[in-house]
């Protein structure tokens, strides 16, 4: 039923990607996402492009399995690039009806704007398909630890981003669960008027809170049980470990953002 | 999830038939594919090749079905852990809600409320409660008779006595033979209970990875613990202990001895042949 939605879906793999340390993978994200507001012509966003299939293809994650994945985003992307195309008002007039007009700039505006979309949101189903959630938390974690000294609470920051991450697939699968039941009682969904399907909402809704707040205090109950009290002192069953792969897949992309930079108009 | 990396094909091959009017068991292992079968009756799963018929209405795959309601409301569901499905702010019309999405109106919809409480055995007192301020047994009364009160010809029910005390357990296997009797339903019991599959179908169908193992008459399935025991089941305790009691004193056994009850008669039976 919810076949489309893969965020913080993770994909087992044994890739180059999904052997690296989390801290690097979060690093190259990061940087990349910089790298990508350098770019401002088409060669730059080749350049940038070439390198994200490059990943995918590294990461053997099937590219079929990322472009269904990012089918729901297309909508916002083409949003941008109606929005950009239609406000831009720079280069030749292409057409004008009335007020209406369409400038050659605005449309080249547009397309960048969807291709930087795109890119971001390529690179980031990248990281969450080729990291397991709690590496992602153990690395964000261990980054912004020095923070620790500013009182910024980290542990407790990164437990509540694992947790969410890991109740993503479970919610899902029970609203799957009582949409179900609520079905076999003769529950529309996808039909009816809007009203009515609002309506219909409420039956979900009131379950899935329900269950959402008992499972919160099972957990917390559990996390106590186990004599949980909080980031102090805490050892780590995998630790992080930084490898010369990691050094190298970060000077990569730092190499990307020097290229861009020189092909930059 | 076709075209996925998690796709799953969860049945293969499958030829099941269900007479009206009978009691059958879908036994097997957690992941065999026994929820997978039971929520296609009801067209909340559509097969992917194949077709299933429930009286007159045919789902055949790629084809678009518009007659679901009526299917829903001639296939009642019990889901695992049915209480989690309440919502409503009463009892009342929480159990109506079903009624009302399948077009009765409102004053139909109560008076069948009132109807189905005494089959759930529950009083009208609950009526104007909050479904949230019951006991757990309760709650899961309430959500059964909000799929009764649809009157439905089939009944299926997921694993219906999970999580509750064996005497609770007993007392809602009870609900449902009785019912199964009084109404003439036909009821279909997703389970991994061996006992109950014996005590109360008439057909059990035991699963194993995405494939039926074997079908028959409790008698039939239970009579070879090898076959059972292959894919990790066992026979009912019962029978275990028939078949350890054919074996010390080498004799026979009826092979239906389902029940305590008529294991006892039995072993006195054995008992008093010993003596004399």
């Amino acid at each position: 039923m919810f076949q489309n939605i893969i965020i913080g879906q993770y994909v087992a793999g044994n890739s180059f990607i999904h052997n690296l340390d989390p801290r690097s993978k979060l690093t190259i994200t990061f940087l990349f996402v910089l790298i990508v507001f350098l770019a401002n012509n088409w060669l730059t966003y080749l350049v940038l492009f070439l390198s994200v299939l490059t990943a995918i293809m590294i990461s053997k994650v099937s590219p079929g399995y990322i472009y269904k994945g990012m089918k729901p985003i297309f909508l916002l992307v083409i949003a941008m690039f109606i929005l950009h195309g239609v406000l831009t008002k720079e280069g030749e007039l292409l057409f004008a009806l009335g007020w209406f007009e369409v400038y050659l700039g605005g449309i080249i505006q547009g397309l960048f704007i969807a291709f930087r979309l795109l890119l971001l949101i390529m690179m980031t189903t990248l990281l969450t398909l080729t990291t397991a959630p709690i590496q992602l938390t153990d690395g964000l974690e261990n980054i912004f630890g020095p923070l620790r000294r500013y009182n910024v609470p980290v542990h407790e920051l990164a437990l509540m981003m694992s947790i969410s991450l890991r109740f993503i697939p479970t919610l899902l699968q029970e609203t799957e669960k009582i949409m179900k039941a609520q079905m076999a009682r003769g529950v529309d969904f996808t039909g009816g008027s809007i009203t009515r399907r609002i309506k219909a909402i409420i039956p979900l809704l009131v379950p899935l809170f329900m269950q959402s707040f008992r499972r919160a205090e099972d957990l917390a109950t559990a996390m106590e049980a186990r004599g949980y009290r909080g980031g102090e002192g805490r050892t780590r069953l995998r630790e992080l470990e930084w490898a010369q792969k990691d050094t190298v897949a970060v000077c990569l992309i730092v190499a990307i953002g020097f290229i861009l930079f020189f092909l930059m108009s | 999830m076709p075209n996925t990396p998690f796709e799953h094909q969860a049945l293969t091959n499958i030829n099941l038939n269900i007479k009206s009017g009978q009691f059958v068991a879908i036994i097997g292992h957690t992941g065999s594919g026994k929820s997978t079968i039971v929520q296609h009756l009801n067209g909340l799963l559509k097969p992917t090749k194949g077709s299933i018929q429930i009286g007159d209405i045919v789902i055949e795959a790629n084809k678009k079905n518009k007659d679901f309601k009526k299917l829903r409301q001639l296939v009642g569901m019990v889901f695992q852990y049915p209480e989690h499905q309440l919502f409503d702010e009463t009892v009342e019309k929480d159990i109506a809600f079903g009624p009302l999405n399948f077009g009765f109106t409102k004053e139909e919809a109560f008076k069948k409320v009132l109807d189905v409480l005494p089959l759930v055995k529950l009083g009208n007192e609950v009526l104007q409660k909050s479904p949230f301020d019951l006991s757990g047994g309760q709650k899961r009364r309430v959500a059964i008779a909000g799929v009764l009160v649809s009157k439905p010809r089939v009944l299926v029910l997921d694993e219906p006595t999970a999580g509750l005390d064996p005497v609770g357990r007993k007392q809602m296997m009870e609900l449902f033979t009785t019912l199964h009797k009084k109404e003439k339903l036909t009821t279909v019991l997703v389970t991994h209970n061996m006992e109950f599959a014996a005590m109360y179908a008439d057909l059990v169908v035991v699963m194993d990875r995405s494939n039926i193992w074997m079908q028959g008459t409790p008698e039939e399935i239970f009579k070879s613990p090898e076959k059972l025991k292959e894919i990790g089941l066992n026979v009912p305790e019962t029978v275990q202990l028939a078949m350890m009691l054919e074996e010390n004193f080498k004799t026979e056994l009826p092979k239906n001895l389902f029940t305590k009850e008529s294991l006892l008669n039995s072993i006195t039976m054995l008992l008093e042949k010993e003596k004399i």
